[in-house]
């Protein structure tokens, strides 16, 4: 029986990735138990070359062979050999990223921020490679739902006209507090909210960007803003949103809660809006990994933001 | 460049420019009024017209009506030319009663939340030092002002200004209808403004200061936006402050 062109290869590299999954998975539990913190260089280098002593030379399916396995900073390199039929195949990388998942190491990667990298060889010479970044391996989908959420004549959205697009495949519900229009669920640990407050009076936009082009009146509004746990904040910015003066901070909390100590990322958009405040917030309380992913998500969130009646 | 309205046979003209004047054959008796101005004055007291005045001192005017406002009470915001009609062409109360009692039978309730405008003129003007009287009657309505008789289009009227005791305002529910939040903002602050701080009508200038909060001809303000609104209600309160507190 003769295989069509290109399938023996795409097995191979299919092979060699779901090889190189399972030693992740067992590595991964290792290194996850006995350190339960960020992986140093060096760490990394070690698990490499654990790797590397345990694979190398392994024939992992259609003569693919594993060269070598080794890291460079943050980066685990695989080298392959490859027989001479063998082809690269187009999918090569989401086949990976999905076996990846499917078996765990992608968290793995994901979290120990690990970007790897994966190297072919035919008679010594280099004939392609795929490179993912530890970001890719993130369950988190950075993309955002075409139907935008609108908050108009909602109970208690105090006049706001504004909509927005939520996260793609996250629940969009009704909160109990007296300012949350409405809140975003993602996974657990993953939340966004949109929040409205009244201010004492009326500013106009002028008016709210003559008082922060200071950047110590955009750093006072960030302090004073801070959440009412052990937080820091991390950063804070001025700009326009669709229009509006909007100030941005982004704070790192430690909540206790039944003695165990949960930390929080929180990013926050104060959108000035003729007299009300609103507030964009979103909020992660898994690994700082995931948190730095889920910010990209929220950032993208808040961008969409847009005022129907913001030339009135 | 300054426009003028003149009083003519008790009736308003205007507005005019200055070389328009001239054709008007004022004399120095002349009723006129122009942006600035807290009432009609006498032509001969405006420097500017003194020439004008001058030339029609040939034709000397036999009418010297003096115009005392006979509707302290009644304060309009009305789109068109003619300003302050009323308080030209019905000079006795018992117009004034009529007209009254023609706004009231044109009236109506509906569910429009006018309550929310109130307590955030109460909020604002609170927030630049000004404490107006909360009286205990507070009637806001929509009333068909379109029907009323001799009028051009009035957007909004009330009847509470110099009672600090009354709230009385009614809405025309088709300018209403036609207004974006902006407009409907500057409608009731400015209703409010003749209540609650007994602020009196400005007249048009053709300047940019038409958007200006106490100036009754609104029908410019299609495009007022809300920072336009707020620029020109905290104007009003800052000026009301500085003068009053």
């Amino acid at each position: 029986m003769t295989k069509p062109d290109g399938a023996e290869s795409k097995s191979s590299l299919k092979q060699a990735a779901l090889w190189l999954v399972a030693i992740s998975v067992v590595l991964t539990t290792f290194s996850m138990s006995t350190t339960a913190v960020t992986l140093t260089e060096n760490d990394i280098a070690n698990y490499a070359a654990e790797i590397n002593s345990k694979g190398k030379g392994t024939d992992i399916g259609g003569g693919t062979v594993i060269r070598h396995v080794f890291s460079k900073g943050r980066t685990i390199i695989f080298r392959y050999d490859v027989p001479a039929d063998w082809q690269p195949y187009s999918k090569g990388r989401e086949d990976i990223i999905i076996q990846a998942k499917s078996r765990g190491s992608a968290k793995f990667f994901f979290e120990e921020n690990i970007n790897t990298n994966y190297q072919y060889f035919k008679s010594n010479l280099q004939i392609y490679s795929i490179n993912i970044y530890s970001s890719q391996y993130s369950n988190i989908n950075l993309e955002l739902d075409h139907t935008y959420v609108n908050i108009n004549g909602h109970a208690k959205s105090k006049g706001v006209n504004m909509r927005l697009r939520p996260p793609k495949g996250w629940d969009i519900g009704e909160a109990n507090g007296p300012n949350i229009v409405k809140a975003f669920n993602g996974e657990p640990g993953q939340y966004y909210m949109i929040i409205t407050k009244d201010m004492p009076s009326f500013s106009t936009r002028l008016q709210i960007k003559e008082i922060y082009s200071n950047s110590k009146a955009v750093k006072e509004h960030a302090e004073s803003s801070m959440p009412d746990y052990d937080c820091t904040l991390n950063e804070y910015d001025f700009f326009i949103l669709n229009t509006y003066p909007t100030v941005t901070s982004e704070y790192m909390c430690d909540i206790e809660q039944s003695d165990a100590l949960i930390k929080l990322a929180t990013k926050v958009w104060f959108i000035f809006y003729e007299d009300k405040l609103i507030m964009l917030q979103g909020t992660c309380t898994n690994s700082r990994a995931e948190c730095e992913q889920l910010n990209k998500l929220f950032n993208m969130v808040s961008a969409s933001v847009y005022f129907p009646e913001q030339f009135n | 460049m300054i426009e003028y309205y003149i009083i003519k046979e008790t009736m308003a003209h205007g507005p005019f420019n200055k070389d328009q004047l001239i054709e008007q054959n004022i004399t120095g008796a002349t009723k006129i009024w122009f942006y600035g101005c807290k009432d009609w004055i006498e032509a001969s007291d405006v420097k500017d017209l003194n020439e004008i005045t001058g030339l029609s001192a040939l034709n000397p005017e036999t009418k010297k009506s003096k115009i005392n406002n006979p509707l302290s009470l009644l304060t309009v915001s009305i789109i068109g030319a003619v300003l302050v009609f009323w308080l030209v062409t019905n000079q006795n109360q018992s117009s004034v009663a009529d007209l009254y009692g023609e706004v009231i039978v044109n009236a109506y309730e509906s569910d429009t939340d006018f309550d929310m405008f109130v307590d955030k003129f109460y909020r604002d003007a609170r927030f630049m030092g000004i404490y107006p009287k909360k009286p205990k009657v507070k009637i806001i309505k929509f009333s068909r002002l379109d029907q009323l008789d001799d009028t051009t289009h009035i957007h909004g009227m009330s009847f509470g200004i110099n009672n600090d005791d009354l709230i009385e305002i009614y809405i025309n529910p088709s300018s209403w209808e036609s207004f974006n939040k902006p407009m409907r903002y500057m409608l009731m602050y400015h209703e409010l403004a003749h209540d609650l701080l007994n602020l009196e009508d400005l007249a048009p200038t053709g300047s940019n200061d038409e958007k200006f909060l106490m100036y009754p001809h609104m029908s410019d303000f299609r495009n007022v936006t809300m920072d336009e609104f707020i620029e020109s209600y905290q104007r009003v309160f800052l000026e009301y402050s500085l003068t009053n507190n």
